[in-house]
């Protein structure tokens, strides 16, 4: 049960955190990223990458559950990436 | 590597490293990566297969039932145990294998010095054992998924020596790639989530660096890591420094490092086996339930027979377990190894575990395939990245082409199509090569090379665009048609593993479809950008066109 949640929160951090670049940003909402949003992004973005580390070492420990966030921030982050590219 | 084009011209070929340490860094990364970036590719690719070696192995022997992790310890042993008895009387060892996870799925046997006069099959000899009958499984000659991972580090033909030299220098190279590739990367943060597709060179170099990116500490883990397996044959001053110089001073060494405690030479008289079962029972009380996995008995029958057990190794990241040795006549628990002996020791364990992801369960195992599929894409987008770029510029240039460049993209559509192909070929071999054959096994590979040099010398008679359109349709349909393929040559086709519940035969299936309709997607959607169009019938251009037209430049 604590894959598919630290897997969300992987997925949503990272989304948070490219939308905290303007690049990114205005890929999708198509104007430019106000200062303050790009802060509360950054801040989101970096609570949910945390909390899924806190997640995955809670429930494998601290060897299996490190290698489980990095696989997830590898696999995902893959993901996003295409996700940006061909919205 | 992300300059942005201008600055992309710094690693020119045939210039000189000038000035500057990036630029440096930048020359090392391009050259370092391709002359080794072929070899290095089928490293990862079959390393990468290698995380399902036992699910391989499962699919290439249909005739096995699912793993028989589910059996008691205590029952297994003596089973493996009476067929030693029979099969290996005499013997200096008897190695007993119960199955724990997927990692060991059968149970097995293995001896060493075993009198053929008092009746022995052979002097040495291993088996798989079917744990609910005791009987020998009958089943095709395969070299399975162990012969295919063993591939990305023996390199087949070679001898363990040069195997060891050839793969110790591309994992040293694999490694100044990625740090010197780390070097010249200014934007690691700025560009994490930056891929442009449909914009030529700058979509390989933008995928090149969201593969190595995204995946780097794996890279850096399986790098690294591949070398602390060579660390013996690499560093080998270290150990002669301590013990002296020859075979006799390594064998001494690697004894003290890696032989249990307690082992004596044979006495020469006899004494009875003690029973296993509270021997077990001990290590079940320390371990947990089904823990033992290994029970290696020396000098079986003697006054100075040893019991060692050892544990399952799933549990911890590093691969070390526990280990006991007893006394094989009274049973008296002799030595206890905790799992860790010293540091330099644990430190080697934890990168070998982490190397081999043995401990890891089918999420992380999935995870770490998909890592390692990265790290393949990121070895092969470097390769086409190099030829697409100096491609560009020869086609500016309209000068004469260069041969170099010629080779390289020969090399790139017969490796890199052509590998994968050859990957698949191993599978064909296994259903399609009679069963009675002699050295079957080692026809399945011969198959793989075979097909890859077929590959590669198909590629160098076809004009590149066409080899590329036409060896990705040929990989479609080498792994699309595989579940075909085991329907028509066995009864365990996709439709009865599914109903079954076999996960590993039914997902072997599904995943070779997957991989056949992403070849298939590549193929097409080269084949509709590079399909010359008439001039006079533009207008039904883009109804072949399957992805919309680049989007404006934001």
């Amino acid at each position: 049960m604590t894959l598919p949640i630290a897997a969300g929160l992987v997925f949503a951090g990272y989304l948070a955190l490219s939308l905290s670049m303007n690049r990114h940003y205005r890929q999708v909402f198509d104007r430019t990223l106000p200062a303050t949003l790009a802060f509360c992004f950054r801040i989101l973005g970096w609570s949910g990458l945390l909390l899924a580390l806190t997640a995955c070492v809670v429930s494998s420990g601290w060897g299996a559950g490190l290698l489980l966030w990095l696989g997830l921030l590898s696999a995902l982050g893959l993901i996003s990436v295409l996700l940006l590219a061909f919205r | 590597m992300s300059k942005g084009a201008p600055g992309l011209r710094e690693t020119a070929p045939k210039k000189r490293p000038q000035g500057g340490f990036r630029q440096a860094m930048a020359w090392l990364h391009t050259w370092a990566g391709l002359a080794l970036g072929w070899l290095l590719f089928l490293i990862f690719l079959t390393g990468t297969a290698g995380y399902f070696d036992t699910e391989i192995d499962r699919w290439m022997q249909p005739e096995l039932p699912p793993a028989q992790t589910h059996l008691n310890a205590s029952n297994t042993a003596d089973l493996l145990l009476r067929r030693l008895a029979t099969d290996a009387p005499g013997a200096e060892r008897w190695f007993l294998r119960l199955p724990d996870d997927r990692n060991q799925p059968y149970p097995g046997i293995f001896w060493q010095g075993a009198s053929v006069e008092a009746g022995a099959r052979a002097a040495r000899g291993s088996l798989t054992l079917n744990g609910e009958t005791g009987d020998m499984f009958q089943a095709r000659d395969t070299g399975g998924g162990q012969l295919l991972y063993q591939l990305h580090w023996r390199l087949h033909y070679l001898t363990r020596t040069q195997a060891d030299v050839i793969v110790g220098f591309a994992t040293l190279f694999m490694l100044v790639a990625l740090i010197s590739g780390v070097i010249i990367h200014k934007k690691i943060f700025k560009d994490f989530f930056t891929f442009r597709p449909r914009k030529g060179q700058r979509s390989w170099l933008d995928a090149h660096n969201v593969l190595s990116v995204l995946a780097l500490p794996f890279h850096l883990m399986i790098t690294y890591s591949g070398l602390v397996f060579m660390a013996f044959s690499y560093m080998p001053l270290v150990v002669a420094a301590h013990y002296g110089f020859g075979d006799d001073a390594r064998s001494q060494f690697f004894a003290e490092a890696f032989d249990p405690p307690g082992i004596e030479e044979a006495a020469n008289e006899t004494a009875p086996l003690v029973a296993l079962d509270p021997l077990i029972a001990k290590a079940e009380k320390a371990w947990g339930s089904g823990r033992v996995r290994n029970i290696d008995i020396r000098h079986p029958g003697d006054r100075n027979a040893r019991i060692l057990l050892y544990e399952s190794t799933n549990t911890s990241v590093s691969r070390t377990a526990g280990l006991m040795v007893f006394d094989g006549v009274s049973g008296e628990l002799l030595h206890r190894v905790a799992p860790e002996l010293s540091t330099s020791r644990g430190v080697r364990d934890l990168f070998v575990g982490l190397h081999e992801g043995l401990f890891a369960g089918p999420w992380l195992r999935w995870l770490y395939f998909i890592s390692g599929l990265m790290g393949t894409g990121m070895i092969a987008t470097g390769l086409l990245l190099w030829a697409v770029k100096r491609r560009q510029r020869a086609e500016k240039a309209t000068g004469v082409e260069n041969p170099g460049l010629r080779l390289v993209e020969k090399l790139n559509v017969g490796t890199l199509v052509g590998l994968p192909v050859a990957i698949a070929a191993y599978f064909w071999a296994n259903r399609l090569l009679p069963a009675g054959l002699e050295a079957r096994a080692a026809w399945e590979m011969h198959s793989l090379f075979i097909t890859w040099a077929a590959m590669l010398l198909y590629g160098t008679l076809r004009p590149t665009k066409r080899a590329w359109v036409e060896q990705l349709t040929v990989a479609a349909l080498a792994f699309a048609l595989l579940p075909l393929l085991n329907a028509l040559t066995t009864d365990r086709h996709l439709g009865a593993s599914l109903s079954e519940g076999d996960l590993i035969l039914a997902g072997f299936d599904m995943v070779m479809l997957a991989m056949g309709i992403a070849w298939a997607a590549a193929a097409w959607y080269l084949h509709c950008r590079w399909s010359p169009v008439p001039a006079d019938q533009n207008a039904t251009r883009s109804w072949v066109k399957p992805f919309a037209p680049a989007r404006s430049a934001k």
